[in-house]
């Protein structure tokens, strides 16, 4: 892991959109969704895991994903969580705000003087 | 095996503790598959992941709030759940809801009804008043020779002007008088209430006006003051349909024209109850009511006084400062009595102390009510618990299945209380609609003269209705509730209902009970106010007051000879209607007005004297006792032939001749009427005793009668009495008519009933007869009902038991001896519960009552023998039933 780059900080509102992607393609254990942000972004994305955990059980008194336990690859007891209805509106929701924020971002960073 | 929702919050805990551990594990996992160390991956797991003890708090606080939020979701969702399952159930046993709804809704109706009028009379502060609890009444407490220790309401204007102009502990005093006034003069005269009302009046109650302005200090000026009104909203809207520019139009009231400078707020009544058309300045209408010279008559109580506290002083404080000026002021009238005394107290009527000693007010006779409302409530309560009662036992199977299906016992008394709680609402809008019906009644009957501005669904009652539907609720729903809980489940399932009856029977015939004891309490309430009625009627007055008119034709602005000759024209045209048996001319009407003068007799120093102020005297026309039906019991009554030229001659009551001439012979006797140089008055006739004042009050009377035409003061108004051969209300408007007749400038002619007169005096006991007799009837009913369904349930619920005691040789009616007897056991219990009660009770009740004792023996008699009878009717049926019980047919259904 380069040490020299500092790790890219999450905006606010940013961990659960990506929480709740993590879990578009079915249930998945906490360890599970910081595995899978670590691997989509290549590293760069570094969630604290304390954080990502923090998200997941605000999200699962919001109603937008739900926890149900299960058994792991290993044979062991996790709590796994899936999206809600409610979660993936949300999720198609937010996603097309942030597209539109990052654009418009993008835009004014590229703007050519006057 | 048992389904639990997700779990306390230890459970909490133990959820985050694993979810972390497993993540903790499986990232150390991973570490250790890039050459790390068992023990560095670990350390390097817990670094990645942060403060793990913060979070583990962070998670569980998160997990326990949604925890509560999902449980409390659930509860409303299963509330939801149970009010459709509630009313699923009523639609299917539509019968049960509305003996319920009825039931409950009389007993609530009622309750609210009567807490209308409570408030009304004794919470509520008078409307439109700023800070109500600053203002209060003055009265005074002092000792008269002739009476003893009496309470008044009304004072002199001196007296008036003494506290308002030297009293600090009150910021402000002001005078009024009530009074109704002729409106107009001829056919379009009107009768309209009047208060005279000194120049603080508006400003010392704080009211605003609705229009225009208020009269104050400067119109009320001595020795007379402005001719300016201020007019009522409801009059306002009935003579000027609300219309702006009655402001400066003028009134025709007390001989003077009255301009009307303002409108008052729709709910103020001044601090009295009944409606005002007109307020007046007290200084235009002094001279009306005492003559010339009014302001200084110190010895006419007339005027009512408020006063509004200064700030810091208290009403202690004011007391002592008002009764140390008011003996002053006795003192320079050379009036020693050094025991009066001066109290502020409570602005609400009802609430002040009561002036005279004998009689029940109002005001106590509605708190009792309130409290009868209430037993009725309760009566009903105990029906609605045994219905629904009768109910859970029909239901058992139901009970007994969903309980061993695993639904809680929470659950089941939630439910149950759910369903209790929707028949208290349905009552609830029951209750009102039957309050909004009998209130309307009540209030007329109850309190005739008093304005209603506020509505029934008014906050107030709303509330008080709320928390007794939830009052029923809880009563009604316990007993159902704690049933179910005492549920066997096994054996209710495999049993038939037989099983367990006993508990049951007990718990519906205690509530039984309940409801007979109370009905028997309300009974002997209805029994003594009844007999107390009928004794207050059966009182001879010395007069008979059924057929009598008594007319004020209003004539003060006029010549004494000129009112003498109208009044005695008035007199003939209405003797000539032929509805009319005789019609007469006098001073003083019983129950409405009195007068003394000075009297001598010669050979006494002085003349004895009576309690109420006698004796009194009374100037009459020669038909005078025949109108009035009093009987003259001895010599003569007066004749067109005792004129102002001849003799004078005078009655005496038969109390008058035995007190002053006790050892001989009144008629002959001569008496110095009016003043010491008089004329002889010789005695030619006595008359029956007549009650003046009081129909309770035994004191005796002291009455004297002079011929009209001899009268010698000429002060004061006449009254024409008139008797009519049938009903006098059929008589009024020809009566009326012939008076007005008389003269195109008179005011209108007041006409009052002498029966009306008296009745004030009797209508406390009419009020607790008639609704001590409604609520102890509908006690009785709702009683009977009770005990009925008791009885016939039992009957079906023990044909097995009775089947068998015919096979074994019992007859028809020997089973119906059995069913009687056993619902007499508990009509008798509950009759000696109630009678014992009613005993106990008799203390708080006796100063009600009127020549009746609260342990009558006549009235217990006639409670035991009605409820006995109606203990056997409602088991007479159910009776019948048990008695053609046919053992084949109910072993068959088995």
């Amino acid at each position: 892991m380069p040490a020299t780059r500092p790790d890219l900080q999450l905006l606010q509102g940013t961990l659960d959109l990506l929480v709740l992607r993590a879990l578009t393609w079915g249930p998945r254990h906490g360890y599970g969704v910081a595995r899978w942000i670590e691997d989509t972004s290549d590293n760069e994305l570094r969630v604290e895991d304390r954080a990502l955990y923090v998200a997941l059980h605000r999200l699962e008194a919001r109603g937008w994903i739900a926890a149900e336990w299960g058994v792991s690859d290993n044979n062991r007891r996790a709590k796994y969580y899936e999206l809600t209805s409610k979660g993936r509106s949300q999720l198609t929701l937010r996603t097309s705000m942030w597209t539109r924020y990052a654009e418009a971002v993008f835009k004014v960073l590229q703007a050519a003087p006057a | 095996m048992r389904f639990r929702l997700p779990g306390t919050a230890r459970r909490v805990e133990r959820d985050v503790d694993d979810e972390l551990a497993f993540h903790l594990d499986q990232r150390a996992a991973e570490l250790e598959r890039t050459g790390l160390s068992p023990s560095a991956a670990r350390r390097e797991a817990g670094r990645r992941f942060g403060d793990v003890d913060g979070a583990r708090r962070q998670l569980a606080g998160i997990d326990r709030r949604r925890q509560r939020g999902e449980r409390r979701a659930q509860w409303w969702e299963g509330v939801a759940h149970d009010v459709r399952y509630a009313f699923r159930g009523l639609r299917r046993d539509p019968n049960f809801a509305v003996a319920v709804v009825l039931t409950v809704g009389l007993g609530l109706g009622a309750t609210a009804a009567m807490f209308g009028i409570v408030d009304r009379l004794l919470l509520r502060p008078p409307a439109e008043v700023r800070d109500p609890g600053d203002v209060g009444r003055i009265y005074f407490t002092e000792t008269f020779s002739w009476y003893g220790v009496a309470i008044q309401e009304s004072t002199s204007y001196p007296d008036f002007l003494t506290f308002r102009d030297h009293a600090r502990s009150v910021r402000q005093v002001a005078a009024y008088f009530p009074r109704s006034a002729s409106l107009g003069r001829g056919r379009n005269a009107r009768q309209v209430q009047t208060v005279a009302a000194s120049g603080e009046y508006f400003g010392l109650l704080g009211v605003r006006p609705e229009l225009g302005r208020f009269f104050g200090s400067a119109e009320d000026a001595l020795p007379a003051g402005e001719p300016v009104a201020v007019i009522s909203d409801g009059f306002w809207r009935r003579q000027f349909g609300a219309d702006s520019s009655a402001l400066g139009r003028t009134l025709d009231l007390y001989h003077q024209t009255f301009t009307i400078i303002g409108v008052a707020p729709a709910a103020f009544t001044g601090v009295n109850l009944s409606a005002v058309d007109v307020w007046v300045p007290l200084s235009t209408v002094g001279a009306t009511v005492l003559g010339p010279r009014w302001e200084h008559a110190a010895g006419w109580r007339w005027i009512r006084l408020l006063a509004r506290l200064a700030p810091n002083s208290t009403r202690a404080q004011a007391n002592a400062e008002l009764s140390t000026l008011y003996r002053a002021a006795l003192q320079d009238r050379h009036n020693r009595d050094s025991t009066a005394t001066v109290t502020l107290e409570s602005v609400i009527a009802a609430r002040g102390p009561r002036s005279d000693r004998s009689g029940v007010s109002e005001a106590q006779i509605s708190v009792w009510l309130g409290g009868v409302a209430l037993l009725v409530l309760l009566i009903s309560c105990a029906n609605a618990a045994n219905l629904l009662l009768a109910r859970a036992v029909r239901r058992r199977r139901e009970i007994g299945v969903r309980l061993a299906l695993g639904v809680s016992h929470g659950r089941l008394v939630r439910q149950l209380l759910v369903e209790s709680l929707l028949l208290a609402v349905l009552s609830g809008v029951a209750g009102l609609a039957i309050a909004r019906w009998g209130g309307g009644v009540l209030r007329a009957v109850l309190l005739p003269g008093v304005t209603w501005h506020e509505n029934l669904f008014d906050k107030r009652i709303l509330a008080v209705a709320g928390t007794l539907v939830l009052f029923v609720a809880i009563a009604t729903g316990l007993a159902p509730a704690g049933h179910a809980l005492s549920q066997n489940v096994v054996s209710n399932v495999k049993a038939g209902a037989r099983e367990g009856f006993g508990a049951r029977s007990r718990l519906r015939n205690g509530l039984v009970l309940f409801q007979a004891t109370l009905s028997v309490v309300l009974l002997v309430g209805a029994g003594l106010f009844v007999r107390s009625l009928r004794n207050v009627r059966e009182i001879d007055l010395g007069f008979d007051a059924r057929r009598v008119l008594v007319a004020d034709l209003d004539l003060t602005d006029v010549s004494d000879a000129t009112r003498d000759a109208l009044y005695h024209l008035a007199r003939d045209r209405v003797a000539r209607l032929p509805v009319v048996e005789g019609a007469s001319v006098a001073l003083t009407a019983p129950f409405w007005s009195a007068l003394s003068t000075e009297l001598h007799v010669p050979g006494l120093d002085s003349i004895p004297t009576s309690r109420d102020g006698g004796p009194y005297v009374n100037a009459v026309t020669p038909e005078f006792f025949a109108t009035m039906g009093t009987p003259i019991v001895r010599g003569r009554g007066f004749t067109e032939a005792d004129a102002r030229s001849t003799p004078r001659v005078a009655v005496v009551s038969e109390t008058f001749a035995r007190r002053v001439w006790p050892r001989h012979d009144a008629i002959g006797k001569c008496m110095l009427v009016g003043s010491d140089t008089a004329p002889c008055s010789t005695v030619v006739g006595i008359a029956a005793d007549a009650r003046r004042q009081s129909l309770t009050d035994d004191a005796p009377v002291m009455q004297y009668y002079v011929p009209l035409d001899q009268e010698q003061t000429n002060e004061g108004p006449r009254m024409l009495f008139v008797r009519t051969r049938g009903d006098p209300r059929a008589a009024l408007a020809a009566v009326r008519r012939e008076t007005q007749a008389v003269s195109a400038d008179l005011p209108y002619p007041t006409m009052r009933y002498l029966a009306d007169l008296v009745e004030p005096e009797v209508r406390p006991w009419k009020l607790g007869a008639t609704l001590f007799s409604v609520f102890g009837g509908v006690a009785l009913v709702l009683a009977a009902l009770g005990l009925y369904s008791v009885v016939a349930y039992s009957v079906a619920q023990r044909a097995h038991e009775m089947a068998v005691r015919v096979a074994l040789g019992a007859r028809g009616t020997d089973l119906a001896r059995l069913v009687v007897s056993e619902t007499l056991r508990v009509v008798g219990f509950g009759l000696a519960i109630g009678l014992l009660a009613a005993l106990v009770a008799a203390r708080w009740v006796e100063p009600l009552l009127f020549r009746v004792s609260p342990r009558d023996p006549a009235v217990l008699g006639a409670v035991t023998g009605t409820l006995l009878l109606v203990g056997v009717l409602a088991s007479l049926a159910p009776a019948r039933r048990a008695a053609r019980v046919s053992p084949a047919e109910v072993l068959k259904a088995e």
